[in-house]
């Protein structure tokens, strides 16, 4: 091949560009299936780049195994006097056996998966087996999303008010989840089980938590009540 | 033939055909097409019927929610970190939907490309909860897309220029597109692989697909009602996994090409028909347009329409 012409600066930026980013796609990839201090190293080189441009490689969709949950958000709203309200998804179909989805209320549905993502592995039953680990994931969670959940139970709320102007606000706001358990692919008659609906946090917008602790608490099942948790595990 | 583009500096060893040699100008333009319809349909669908829900003063999203992902935590930036109006919002998505429209039609081409990244980036980084891989495809096909002649076929700016279809371009987008595919599902097959207590994983053990489409957060339709027998849903766990994970030998081999090829296109217009996954599917899509030989049918479309005129002739 002849040699081309002496290169333009527009040229080699190009250039260093193009290299750079098939450096990246390769590390930023590989990354993601190491463990350790390649990782560290392979994150250190690329994550600004990543976040600068917008090239999060985060590719691993339905991976390594499959939750057998659907899981959906829903807020209970309460009152002084006991009173209590239950308001679903918008993603949460009325009939399990007949509906058709669409895309609208897809991206809020993303934003409420990701707050309730502990209820992959944990039913009704799982949890009230397993208080101490419930309570140690679902903690977890709280701590990594408590303003995410904040947002979101306020949000709800607001739109409540707004649509009651004559009900007094709510004062504690449950964020529940139901979880619906896919059936085996083999069990006769193929149908769903009622599903399970458990609270998960409570946010009460009119009380300070403690010093040191956030303003959403977890479920305890074993004390049957909610607990505040701490800033630091 | 005329070649529009800067053709990228590379050091001697690689320059190679694979990425020297110019490509028909039109499939790059198939590729912005695809990209500003998917971003248009996504905008309209799926943001603005809720961007008040979204962003903006009492939403779901901004960077007090956010902080992680916000500076100094991170690297992240968004145009509009300091923005609260609703309405702001509201008008910054039709902006968006704009760029989106007039990149499909090759308005400022790469102007409107880089105003639709600009915007996709700002947004997704205040509210990174309710953005998922798909949004990240658009980010980065916008990106190269920016930098890229894309408007040098099939648009408005070939069109005031007086430019014929059948120019080239350099090569580098495309490949670029080609890579990040061979990424995204050669890491999606390896993160497959799994053994735990000695247990095949879900997809070694072929009933991954079940788990997907009976699950209601995913399907678009009730498991029932689908015609998808159990044995169909295990056959497709084996072959989505087999695909992915030989992704690049497909690529490399040229008889395994297009059947690979046909095989994960068909897999994506089978999520788009059976599960509601938002735009994955049509941004995935994307990927595959620019390897459709476009030239062809650019080729083809004239004489069709010679043939068609001479046909009507008295």
């Amino acid at each position: 091949m002849p040699e081309p012409p002496r290169a333009s600066l527009r040229q080699i930026l190009l250039g260093a560009l193009l290299l750079w980013q098939v450096f990246f796609l390769f590390t930023a990839n590989l990354a993601t299936l190491v463990d350790g201090p390649l990782r560290g190293a392979l994150d250190a080189i690329d994550h600004v780049w990543a976040e600068v441009a917008c090239q999060h490689q985060v590719w691993g969709q339905y991976s390594p195994n499959i939750t057998r949950h659907a899981i959906f958000a829903a807020v209970e709203f309460r009152w002084a006097d006991g009173s209590s309200i239950e308001v679903r998804s918008e993603s949460e179909e009325n009939d399990p056996f007949d509906y058709v989805q669409d895309a609208t209320p897809y991206r809020v549905g993303l934003y409420e998966g990701d707050l309730i993502r502990p209820f992959w592995d944990f039913t009704a039953a799982t949890m009230n087996e397993k208080p101490a680990a419930f309570v140690a994931e679902a903690s977890e969670r709280i701590r990594s999303r408590e303003k995410p959940i904040v947002a979101y139970l306020d949000w709800q709320r607001r739109r409540f008010i707004a649509r009651h102007p004559n009900v007094a606000p709510p004062v504690a706001c449950v964020l529940r989840v139901h979880v619906w358990v896919v059936p085996e692919h083999d069990q006769k008659p193929w149908t769903w089980p009622p599903p399970d609906d458990v609270p998960f946090a409570r946010w009460r917008p009119d009380v300070a938590p403690p010093p040191g602790d956030l303003a959403v608490e977890v479920w305890d099942p074993a004390k049957h009540d909610f607990e505040y948790v701490a800033e630091k595990p | 033939m005329s070649v529009v583009g800067t053709q990228p500096w590379l050091p001697a060893r690689l320059r190679v055909p694979w990425l020297v040699d110019p490509v028909p100008a039109v499939r790059l333009a198939a590729l912005r097409i695809a990209v500003g319809l998917t971003l248009l349909g996504d905008v309209l669908v799926t943001y603005v019927p809720h961007m008040r829900d979204l962003y903006g003063r009492g939403s779901l999203g901004g960077r007090a929610i956010f902080p992680e992902w916000s500076p100094p935590a991170r690297a992240t930036w968004s145009l509009f970190a300091h923005v609260e109006s609703p309405a702001a919002f509201q008008a910054i998505a039709w902006v968006w939907a704009l760029a989106a429209l007039l990149l499909a039609v090759g308005v400022a081409s790469r102007l409107s490309a880089a105003v639709a990244w600009a915007i996709t980036v700002s947004l997704l980084h205040l509210n990174p909860a309710a953005h998922y891989a798909g949004d990240m495809v658009c980010a980065i096909l916008l990106s190269i897309l920016m930098m890229s002649p894309c408007g040098a076929a099939w648009s408005f700016d070939a069109w005031r220029a007086k430019r014929a279809s059948d120019v080239q371009v350099p090569p580098w987008p495309l490949r670029l597109v080609m890579l990040q595919m061979a990424c995204i599902y050669f890491s999606n097959g390896l993160h497959k692989i799994t053994f735990e207590h000695g247990r095949a994983g879900d997809w070694l053990r072929g009933e991954a697909v079940y788990a997907v489409v009976a699950n209601l957060n995913w399907a678009r339709f009730p498991y029932p009602s689908q015609p998808m027998p159990f044995v169909a849903t295990e056959l497709l766990t084996w072959l989505v996994f087999t695909f992915e994970l030989g992704f690049p030998i497909w690529m490399l081999v040229k008889k395994t090409r297009t059947p690979a090829l046909l095989v994960g296109a068909s897999f994506h217009v089978g999520l788009l028909v059976f599960m509601q996954l938002g735009f994955f599917p049509p941004w995935m899509l994307c990927l595959y347009v620019p390897l459709v030989p476009w030239e062809r049918l650019s080729a083809w479309l004239p004489r069709t329409s010679r043939r068609s005129s001479a046909s009507t002739d008295p």
